[in-house]
């Protein structure tokens, strides 16, 4: 579903991912985590295709987004839920303006994409809040609205960077619930934090966990219970090439 | 097909609906695109108009034709007609047509308008008939040399012939000019349209970048994206050309009969008039697709999500 394979990214002189390979199947879910700028955020920034990789290539549902034209980026964005780390909502607009125009990009009317919108923002709590600008909204307020968003079109994969970060703990942790909710109806969930209580939540709900320092992927735990994905579920990129890639990340890392 | 209208009706309400948002938040870009939009129209719309009149001035100057023959004065009409067919088939000739005395006599009077007077009491057949010649351009000093115009002069039932082609190719160069500068200015006009559209439009692109950015972020299309800045630029274009069509309409009302007064009788074959309807929706529609290719042209090199 989402592989990486070899992928290097560097801004000017400052390398943020150095050789990350790995691959995630339909249905996983994934954690990554690694300090403050240990290239969690370029990760999904390049599962979305806001920036492109140096060196490697990414894959998106089997597709390498660096052969991918301009016009149909968006057609795989649209398959993609994403909760920014800076929330990217509009901020002269209201709560459900915000979440309905997610649907009527898809060229859905706009009293069917705001109806959906005022049910999944109730999900997230804010049935109170429709019609209020964005810019009126608290943080956690607006990282919610952020993540109803993400969830109203339903999107097979959710990339959420630090989807807790503005959050109280009770209300982390009814993010999470939605967030594991959406998963467990079958959507692939990518969540970059170095938020305990998401690793904790994670764990416990036998998420994946990739753990990147410096740019490397220095470790990638497999839930025991959930079986290895196949060739067709990772794209084509074979189980044995990613535990080449694993262990090829061990081996940078012991020789760095 | 039924959805693909609904779909299409739904994209410009929505594009509609995002472009007044935009015009709301920052009401100056619009407004100054609209008027020097405006300003550009109208001046092309009343440099068009008085070129399109002086046009058809000259060429009712130049009407009649590029050579006469006068026929003499008892001639048979079977002999008319068998000289006008004869010269139809001279070199360089494009058309003869035979013009009766009394065809002559209306023509003048229409032509003295205000002092037809002075052919009161004179007999309508005083004119001689004659034979109207249209000649391809340039081809006058040919045909005078050429012998069929000696023997022309010399036929029987041929008074005199005038060939006054040179004076009417000097009219047609001059008509071609007045045209020329016009269709040149409104090419100016245009170019200059386009870029104030396309200046202000990507001003209001910048403005809105971050905005832009998270749409393509969410899975939009450039097309989606672009979509409400294509429909005020369209729409700055139609409102643009129909304020300048009623300025330019007003303006000319106002200032049309003093002109007519002024240049009196050199109007009495071809008086001044406004622009025909056809004319009138040619302008509005230019209008609209000018402010479209501005807003188009505003997009050109713009940044990607």
């Amino acid at each position: 579903m989402l592989v990486f394979d070899g992928v290097w990214k560097s801004y000017q002189a400052v390398s943020a991912l150095r050789g990350i390979s790995l691959a995630v199947s339909q249905g996983d879910a994934l954690l990554v985590t690694g300090p403050s700028g240990a290239g969690k955020s370029t990760m999904l920034r390049l599962l979305y295709g806001a920036e492109s990789a140096d060196r490697g290539e990414v894959y998106v549902a089997g597709r390498s987004l660096a052969k991918l034209s301009d016009t149909s980026l968006p057609y795989v964005r649209r398959n993609l839920g994403i909760l920014f780390q800076d929330f990217r909502l509009l901020m002269q607009r209201s709560a459900i303006d915000n979440v309905a125009l997610a649907v009527e990009i898809l060229g859905i009317s706009r009293a069917v994409a705001r109806t959906a919108a005022r049910t999944t923002l109730a999900e997230v709590g804010l049935e109170s809040r429709l019609e209020v600008p964005c810019a009126a909204l608290s943080g956690g307020e607006q990282q919610r609205v952020a993540l109803a968003r993400a969830l109203v079109n339903k999107p097979t994969v959710i990339l959420a960077d630090e989807p807790t970060g503005s959050l109280d703990p009770a209300r982390a942790g009814e993010v999470l619930a939605l967030l594991d909710a959406a998963h467990r109806r079958g959507a692939t969930l990518v969540v970059a934090t170095h938020d305990p209580q998401v690793i904790a939540y994670g764990a416990a709900h036998d998420w994946r966990h990739a753990h990147l320092s410096d740019g490397q992927l220095v470790d990638l735990d497999m839930p025991a219970a959930r079986p290895a994905p196949t060739d067709d579920d990772t794209g084509g990129f074979s189980t044995h090439e990613r535990g080449e890639s694993t262990l090829r990340a061990r081996l940078a890392r012991l020789s760095a | 097909m039924r959805d693909t209208f609904f779909d299409a009706l739904r994209s410009l309400g929505r594009a509609g609906r995002e472009a007044a948002l935009g015009a709301r938040r920052r009401p100056l870009l619009p407004l100054a695109a609209f008027g020097a939009l405006t300003v550009c129209l109208t001046l092309s719309g009343l440099f068009g108009l008085l070129a399109w009149n002086a046009a058809r001035l000259t060429r009712s100057w130049s009407g009649g034709g590029q050579m006469t023959v006068y026929l003499d004065e008892d001639i048979s009409p079977d002999r008319a007609n068998q000289l006008t067919l004869a010269i139809r088939h001279f070199p360089g000739v494009t058309g003869a047509r035979l013009v009766e005395s009394k065809e002559a006599y209306e023509r003048l009077r229409s032509a003295l308008a205000t002092r037809s007077d002075l052919l009161d009491g004179v007999e309508t057949s005083f004119l001689p008939t004659s034979i109207d010649v249209r000649l391809v351009p340039g081809t006058a000093p040919l045909l005078r040399a050429h012998p069929a115009y000696q023997k022309l002069l010399s036929a029987a039932g041929v008074e005199d012939i005038d060939l006054h082609a040179e004076s009417v190719e000097h009219m047609n160069t001059l008509r071609s000019l007045v045209l020329r500068g016009a269709w040149l200015f409104g090419l100016l006009a245009a170019l200059a349209t386009i870029y104030l559209v396309s200046a202000t439009i990507r001003i209001g692109v910048s403005a809105r970048r971050d905005e832009l950015s998270v749409l393509r972020l969410v899975g939009a299309t450039e097309s989606f994206v672009r979509a409400p800045f294509l429909f005020e630029g369209l729409m700055t274009g139609l409102l643009g050309a129909i304020v300048s069509v009623a300025i330019v309409a007003a303006t000319w009302h106002a200032f049309a009969p003093r002109l007519a007064a002024g240049l009196g009788d050199w109007l009495a074959s071809a008086p001044l008039s406004f622009y025909p309807l056809p004319v009138l929706l040619g302008g509005l529609l230019g209008g609209a697709l000018l402010g479209l290719v501005g807003a188009r042209a505003a997009f050109t090199g713009a940044a990607r999500a």
